[in-house]
């Protein structure tokens, strides 16, 4: 399987240029939206999930307003649950005071902390895809060089992505050579990856080469003009302040907690 | 006599391993002629290519002169906004997220206003029939589109003369076709290496022989390439398309 195709990245390009009230947004407002976000549910206590709760609106608003099928966000987060599981998997070994009980079951500082972890990651991992999916990779690298990214990372971020393909296919390409010459010799052994990763390396040199080259036939010198720069609107403004502001006051206050109160207090 | 369009006056070039790759090439091209450049494999075409826009100039010795202008280290943006370059692997050139970006890649370079990058934006795609696929990200593309978008990008900087190196490479025969009656429709200097020497035929009334870095022949096609002993002597062969000039139609 090509790595393309396995990350489904087609698909997620194709996603970043539909058109919907989140893809209209300037790029700037979602990144820094989004990384506020990241870094305030990163900022939580270990043992907290009541407070991380309210957290949750903002990635599924902007992936139900973006029109973006949750499954493929799903899927994608799968890829990457495995790293999310290991790091957290280490903490019930560790921490075993008990913190509080379901019910009869007792849970530990580590499970609790596991749950916490896992649960950010939710967060963070679908925010991120969110962005991603609800901006374009290519509108998102020209926000990020606009917000202050050096230009050398944001034409190294859009040129990644844009061989990407090009170079999987070429890996493909080599792989099926080797598949086709090595009938029943079972797996590969550690020097025949070797050269194989060194082959593409040496070919993703000679064609960075041509691109240079093809660059400068054009007129390269450094800068990456762009035909339409989104020009920020209220819209925008509008979007990052009240993002803000309720990121914030959840933050500050466990809103799961208030809500809990507030309807406890309606009851009695 | 007018000023020919591009002159190559005793141009030789070894690469920095010491492979000479030219030596002593000498020839010009008068002003909307179509020349194709044939020669096997490591004879020297895409080394001379690249030498006519400034892609290489240390030169052993020996100059290239486009119009007026001597291709050197100071004059390379004037050259190369005057000769546009087709490259044979079209993903090499076009390297921006939409095929409109692309198309612009160049005229935004050259500080036009964003009006004037818009129309030769449009009329380049009208061009080559791309107007369609505008707002597609050029890896999606087929190869046919994808070289037509390239030629596209290359026209939109409104060069004088166009080199283009393997320009049929990798395309089906109505892609191939659709070349042929597109490269044969400009009125541009155009310089075409290729192997291709039916397209050659089709396209160019000229061509030049290369083998080992030098001009073996020099003339007009037909007569040229009906020569078959001199075809086979530098590896190529008589077109199929010569036995019977008088048109199947």
């Amino acid at each position: 399987m090509r790595l393309a195709d396995w990350t489904e990245i087609g698909r997620m390009d194709e996603l970043g240029r539909m058109d919907s009230p989140v893809h209209r947004l300037d790029p700037r407002a979602k990144v820094l939206v989004s990384l506020v976000f990241i870094v305030l549910v990163m900022s939580f206590p270990r043992y907290e999930i009541s407070a991380l709760v309210p957290f949750l609106f903002y990635p599924v608003g902007l992936i139900a307003l973006a029109r973006i099928p949750m499954r493929h966000i799903m899927k994608k987060m799968l890829i990457a649950a495995p790293f999310a599981l290991l790091i957290g998997l280490v903490n019930p070994l560790f921490d075993r005071q008990p913190m509080c009980s379901v019910g009869p079951l007792e849970l530990s500082g580590g499970w609790v902390s596991f749950i916490s972890i896992l649960f950010r990651f939710v967060l963070t991992v679908s925010a991120a895809l969110a962005l991603v999916a609800g901006t374009g990779m290519y509108r998102l690298g020209a926000g990020l060089e606009r917000l202050g990214l050096p230009r050398v990372f944001a034409m190294q971020l859009l040129f990644l992505y844009r061989y990407l393909f090009v170079i999987s296919d070429e890996a493909a390409r080599i792989m099926r050579g080797v598949r086709l010459r090595s009938v029943g010799s079972g797996a590969l052994g550690l020097r025949v990856y070797g050269s194989l990763v060194g082959q593409l390396l040496l070919r993703s040199m000679d064609r960075a080469d041509r691109i240079y080259q093809a660059m400068v036939a054009r007129g390269f010198d450094g800068e990456i003009r762009l035909l339409q720069q989104s020009v920020p609107g209220w819209c925008d403004a509008v979007f990052a302040g009240c993002s803000l502001i309720l990121l914030g006051a959840a933050r500050v206050w466990n809103l799961s907690d208030l809500l809990g109160i507030w309807l406890a207090g309606g009851v009695s | 006599m007018s000023i020919p369009a591009v002159a190559v006056y005793d141009l030789s070039y070894a690469y920095p391993d010491g492979t000479e790759a030219l030596r002593g090439i000498t020839f010009t091209v008068e002003p909307g002629l179509a020349v194709a450049l044939v020669g096997a494999n490591g004879a020297g075409k895409s080394t001379l290519l690249q030498h006519l826009n400034g892609g290489l100039f240390n030169a052993r010795q020996g100059e290239v002169r486009i119009g007026e202008t001597v291709v050197s280290r100071k004059s390379v943006s004037l050259v190369r906004h005057a000769v546009g370059m087709v490259f044979q692997d079209s993903d090499d050139q076009l390297f921006m997220p939409t095929v409109a970006e692309d198309v612009a890649f160049g005229p935004l370079n050259a500080g036009l206003s964003s009006e004037e990058v818009e129309r030769r934006v449009e009329s380049a795609l009208e061009r080559v029939g791309m107007t369609q696929v505008r707002e597609r990200p050029p890896y999606r593309l087929s190869a046919g589109e994808k070289r037509a978008v390239a030629i596209a990008s290359v026209l939109a900087m409104e060069p004088e003369v166009l080199v283009m190196d393997e320009p049929s490479a990798n395309l089906d025969p109505r892609a191939r076709r659709r070349l042929i009656e597109l490269l044969r429709s400009f009125g541009h200097t155009r310089i075409i290496a290729t192997h291709d020497l039916e397209l050659a035929v089709e396209v160019c009334s000229r061509v030049i022989v290369l083998d080992e870095g030098r001009v073996v022949a020099d003339g007009p096609m037909v007569g040229i390439l009906n020569d078959e002993a001199l075809m086979e002597e530098h590896g190529l062969e008589r077109p199929h398309i010569l036995r019977h000039m008088h048109p199947h139609t």
